[in-house]
């Protein structure tokens, strides 16, 4: 009984004492250059796809009209392959954001090639590299009810991954109500640990951004689901696996993140210009 | 091929070695014969009077020719005065000073019991012309501080710890908030050398550095040395920390204890064979559950690392014995153990974590009296600290284990001849370090991280440290330690293709040096005693550290990992010069310090990114970036020893800078730790036998880290554009604590204390790290990005209960 008190007296006091307090700063911070960002990637079979925006002062207000400014919609942008090079046209597409994307028209994506894209705005220019690798084929894919549960599972993929070097980044679409594809949760893999080897890997649902993840993270009964198993360069890779660290670490004290994702960008620009190596799933998981 | 080169290098070692030694022998041992004349020896020891223990560090005056010396570990001291009469003082700081006249026409010996100030009721208010120590020490830039000290100041949650201390003295900064890591002119926090009873300790922190692993019961006393380290220290640049245990008393058995919020703890010491020896046993325990998981819950204040469910606790043992053989041999033994086990889990996601972590250490420490003019030290010791981190998330499993172990021998010999006072011996110790051994699976595949590395080195050191005086009023104290580092096999090295598959595994047989690294360490401290009460010193130190932390964040956490020096890691070297001036004002009870000094550190290591990282990948050579730093400055320290009220102000100016290569351009930059103006003040006042105040103030710059400039968008993300690293500057820290404690005395053999002690008490939201929060849904135009310093303590009262009978 005592002991009870002693405890509870404990828990009052440390209670009412160890309130860590979250206090907004006032920091004065110079205003960074000003940079073309590029969000673009082409696969094979399809056309490249860029987003475009600039990025702004840390310490603007971001709202609708902010937001808007950091779009770039009058900006020129060129594929480039070999010989050949088209300006992309920019269409509205309400599943991206910001919702307008330059599209390409006449080049399509082709496994080994080396693709360059040139974004030009208000006398400033940025340019990119990128290769669509051989793709990968899946062995198999299925849906793996989780333990305990019969409706929520996760989606479980093996393959034997070829005996050269290889990076690979997995997206997925839910129908049920994503618009886009996501990527997973572990942006870019790296085969360092199977290289050569058979492999498995499990994905849950892909959040649609990692400001304000979605609480249900499973896959369940009665979904359809798109996967696309992309092979991608080793730029590309570094790119993905910085901004996850960027993304996950930010805001985590116990871990080194503060330094720059790594792009692949030159010139006046930031962001990534990637090539995929796609091979394409969908799974319509039965009630 | 390999074995010949190895033995080439030994011998060139060896050879090496000799010469230096001899020539130092030449130079030191020669030169003070030309200068001494007709005079006479006085030895003796001084211990404490009522338990009998020795007493170290005690300074001895001679009023008469302003020479001084300072008892060693053992309580011995000795010092050749001319011929004549001499009025001689003992004092030590806790003691009644003694004064005694002696008449000198032969060598004597006496010994010289010394009262505590706390048992002689009406001697507290006395004089105080007595405290030179520091004017009259070979020592500079050091610091000491007892335990009767310790446990009047204020503390975190009612549990004093001589760390944290430390860091109020002039030149030492806490690396964060109420962390256990802390840096010494510019050092980083691997660069201390912390001995438990002169056994290394690798990580001196319970829960996640907030918390020392020293029971404060068991500590006698603390003392730092930030430059002139003597050459009988080694392997870390920037400091020696030497924490002596008290290892029980001598007459009756004593029980100690205390009863606080988040831990209590027991020790019962006495007497046996009679009381040929004495022993100690201790131990600690947290119940810091109740409390871990709201402080962890604001701490990582991202909804998704949000845990449910956490379990957190730490506990320590300690046990030390000191057994007299002979007259001539006395054996001691300590012994620590603790552990910090940590879990974590959030059901919902399938997410369990668990760290723990602890050290272990072991020493046996001999001491061999020759005669009355030399002793043999021998210490022979085990340490090590390992930590084990494992976490899981429904199909994917991942741990990692990491130890230090370390088996050591130093042995010394310590001569005096006339006024000089020889120091020799060698040091060695084996290294089995395992830095990262990785499990890792993806549902039922495990990951191929190879076969794990146990690395393995030999570290030695032969040191020499001689102090004479020229004149009544120069003195030198001088030392070379040459050391060196073999790193050596079994060593198994992995090695990846092109394409990173693990084509071979590269064996190095026991023994087969891999590494091999060697540096003569010049040590120098010159004292020119102006007269009684002022001194002017300078000193030169070269130290060169072989072992390397690998951290991962600013704060010091359990899961920093030490990685030896290999062929692609090079030892740091660090060179540091210092002047300083120091007083006493006799009757006033002051001494006052200044420094200034200067360092260099070479081979410093960045590692860019995470723990996990380094451990993942083989070859750490593409994580780590190579540079140097330097540090200079100021220091102030004005310190009260004696009467009702004591304590010290400390005010240092400084500035740390790095540079690397690859980060910033390849220019100078501050380190994370640079910090301007530090001032600490430090005050104690007895205000009758039963009560007595405390309070300690500090201010320090805000320290430099990288900050964002902007941000864009990839992919619905608002990711962040840095600016260059550390250019920035946090919120200076600030903070007042007080304490305030009540003994109470019941019965004669049985006395306790209450203390009240509050944290923080103007409740100053310091922050402890500042992070960016993201929030709103950018496809709906709303987005807010804003900065937001997490603090960790606000004002915390506390209360605990100590007793001893």
């Amino acid at each position: 009984m005592k002991e009870i008190l002693f405890k509870l007296l404990l828990v009052i006091i440390l209670s009412t004492t160890t309130i860590c307090c979250n206090n907004d700063l006032d920091l004065n911070m110079p205003e960074p250059d000003d940079k073309i960002v590029i969000d673009g990637w082409i696969e094979n079979g399809q056309f490249a796809k860029v987003l475009l925006t600039r990025n702004s002062p840390y310490f603007s207000s971001i709202d609708s009209a902010s937001l808007r400014a950091m779009v770039l919609t009058r900006a020129k942008v060129t594929l480039t392959v070999g010989n050949e090079s088209e300006v992309l046209i920019l269409r509205r597409n309400d599943d991206f954001f910001p919702p307008y994307i330059y599209e390409g028209n006449e080049i399509i994506g082709d496994t080994g090639k080396i693709y360059k894209i040139t974004a030009e705005y208000g006398g400033k220019e940025a340019w990119a590299y990128t290769t669509i690798p051989e793709e990968v084929k899946l062995d198999t894919i299925y849906f793996k009810p989780d333990p305990g549960s019969d409706s929520l599972g996760i989606i479980y993929m093996e393959f034997r991954d070829p005996p050269v070097k290889n990076y690979y980044r997995i997206l997925s679409k839910c129908f049920r109500d994503d618009h886009r594809f996501y990527s997973s949760m572990i942006m870019g893999i790296d085969d360092i640990f199977f290289n050569g080897e058979k492999f498995g890997l499990s994905i849950s649902r892909s959040p649609e951004s990692f400001i304000s993840s979605k609480p249900n993270k499973y896959f369940k009964l009665g979904d359809t689901v798109s996967v696309k198993f992309c092979t991608i360069d080793k730029a590309h890779y570094e790119f993905w696996n910085s901004f996850q660290d960027e993304v996950f670490n930010v805001s985590n004290p116990f871990a080194a993140s503060l330094s720059s994702i790594k792009s692949n960008v030159q010139g006046d620009g930031l962001g990534i210009w990637g090539g995929y190596g796609v091979s394409f799933y969908t799974l319509i998981i039965k009630e | 091929m390999g074995e010949d080169l190895l033995a080439t290098r030994f011998n060139m070692l060896i050879f090496r070695i000799f010469k230096k030694i001899q020539l130092s022998i030449l130079f030191i041992f020669f030169l003070p014969y030309l200068i001494f004349s007709q005079e006479y020896i006085i030895k003796g020891t001084v211990i404490d009077k009522t338990t009998s223990q020795i007493l170290s560090s005690v300074s001895i005056h001679d009023k008469t020719s302003l020479q001084g010396t300072i008892t060693d570990e053992s309580g011995n001291f000795k010092i050749l005065l001319p011929g004549g009469e001499h009025k001689i003082e003992f004092s030590y700081t806790g003691y009644l000073r003694v004064d005694t006249t002696i008449f000198l026409s032969e060598n004597i010996e006496i010994s010289i019991s010394l009262n505590p100030l706390t048992v002689s009721v009406g001697e507290i208010t006395i004089s105080a012309d007595g405290v030179k120590d520091h004017v009259n020490s070979p020592l500079m830039g050091s610091f000491t501080l007892t335990n009767k000290e310790m446990m009047k100041l204020p503390s975190l949650l009612g549990e004093p710890d001589p760390l944290k201390l430390l860091q109020l003295t002039p030149g030492v900064q806490a690396g964060s908030e109420g962390n256990m890591g802390f840096y010494v002119r510019g050092g980083g926090t691997d660069q201390n050398l912390i001995l438990y009873d002169n056994t290394i300790v690798y990580n001196p922190g319970h829960l996640l550095g907030f918390f020392s692993i020293f029971n404060p019961e068991i500590i006698k006393d603390v003392s730092i040395i930030k430059s002139g380290i003597p050459a009988q220290y080694g392997g870390k640049l920037s400091s020696v920390i030497r924490m002596n245990s008290y290892k029980g008393n001598k007459d009756s058995v004593e029980v100690m204890g205390s009863i606080g919020l988040i831990s209590s703890r027991i020790s019962v010491g006495g007497p046996f064979l009679k009381g040929k020896g004495t022993f100690i046993l201790g131990a600690r325990r947290t119940y810091l559950e109740l409390m871990v998981e709201p402080l962890i819950r604001h701490l990582v204040n991202n909804k998704a690392l949000f845990t449910e469910k956490s379990i957190y606790n730490f506990w320590d043992t300690n046990a030390g014995a000191s057994l007299k053989i002979t007259s001539r041999d006395n054996i001691s033994f300590s012994g620590y153990y603790g552990r910090d086990n940590f879990t974590m889990g959030r059901a919902g996601m399938k997410q369990k974590s668990s760290l723990n972590w602890g050290n272990i250490m072991a020493t046996l420490h001999w001491i061999h009296k020759f005669n009355d003019n030399g002793e043999w030290n021998t210490n022979i010791s085990l340490t090590k600290y390992e930590f084990d981190l494992i976490g899981s998330q429904a199909d994917y499993f991942f741990g990692l284990f990491s130890s230090v172990k370390d088996y050591s021998i130093k042995s010394n010999i310590s001569l005096r001849k006339g006024m000089r006072q020889i120091t020799t011996g060698f040091e060695l110790t084996e290294h089995i370090f395992i830095p990262n051994r990785i499990d890792a699976q993806a549902g039922s595949f495990k990951l191929n991280f190879g076969q794990f590395s146990v690395m393995n080195a030999l570290e030695g050191g032969i040191f020499f440290d001689e102090e004479f005086s020229l004149s009544s009023k120069l003195s030198v104290t001088g030392g070379l330690r040459v050391s060196f580092f073999n790193h050596h096999g079994p060593f198994r090295e992995i090695l990846r293709n092109s394409m990173d598959q693990i084509t071979d595994t590269m064996y190095y047989p026991a023994g087969k040096s891999l590494a091999f690294f060697i540096n003569p360490e010049p040590r120098l401290v010159i004292k020119y005693q102006t007269n009684e009460n002022t001194s002017i010193k300078a000193s030169y130190m070269r130290i060169a550290q072989y072992i390397h932390l690998a951290t991962s964040a600013t704060a010091s956490l359990p899961t920093d990992i030490w990685i030896p020096s290999t062929s692609d890691l090079k030892p740091m070297i660090g060179d540091q010069l210092s002047i300083g001036y120091f007083r006493n004002f006799p009757g006033k009870g002051f001494e006052f310090s200044t420094e200034v000094y200067y360092k260099k550190m070479s081979n410093q290591l960045e590692f860019l990114r995470g723990v996990v990282y380094n451990s993942i990948y083989g070859s750490m050579e593409d994580n780590i970036e190579s540079g140097y730093g330097q540090s200079y400055g100021v220091e102030f320290y004005l310190r009260k020893k004696t009467g009702k009220s004591t304590g010290w102000l400390s005010y240092t100016l400084s500035r740390t800078e790095q540079k690397f290569d690859n980060i910033n351009s390849g220019l100078i930059y501050p380190a994370k730790y640079d910090r301007r103006h530090e001032v600490s003040l430090v005050y104690i006042r007895k205000f009758s036998e039963k009560w007595s105040g405390s309070a300690v103030l500090i201010y320090i710059s805000g320290n430099a880290f990288t900050m964002p400039l902007g941000r864009y968008i990839i992919q619905g993300n608002i990711v962040n554009q840095y600016g260059d690293v550390n250019s920035f500057r946090m919120p200076p820290y600030h903070r007042m604590d007080m304490a305030l404690t009540r003994k109470i005395v019941t019965r004669k053999n049985w006395s306790s204390i209450l203390s009240f002690s509050v944290y923080n008490i103007y409740n100053r939201a310091n922050p402890y790290f500042i992070y960016f929060e993201a929030s709103g849904d950018i496809e709906k135009y709303s987005m807010k990005v804003r900065p937001v310093a997490v603090s960790l303590f606000p004002v915390i009262p506390s209360v605990s209960w100590s007793f001893k009978f």
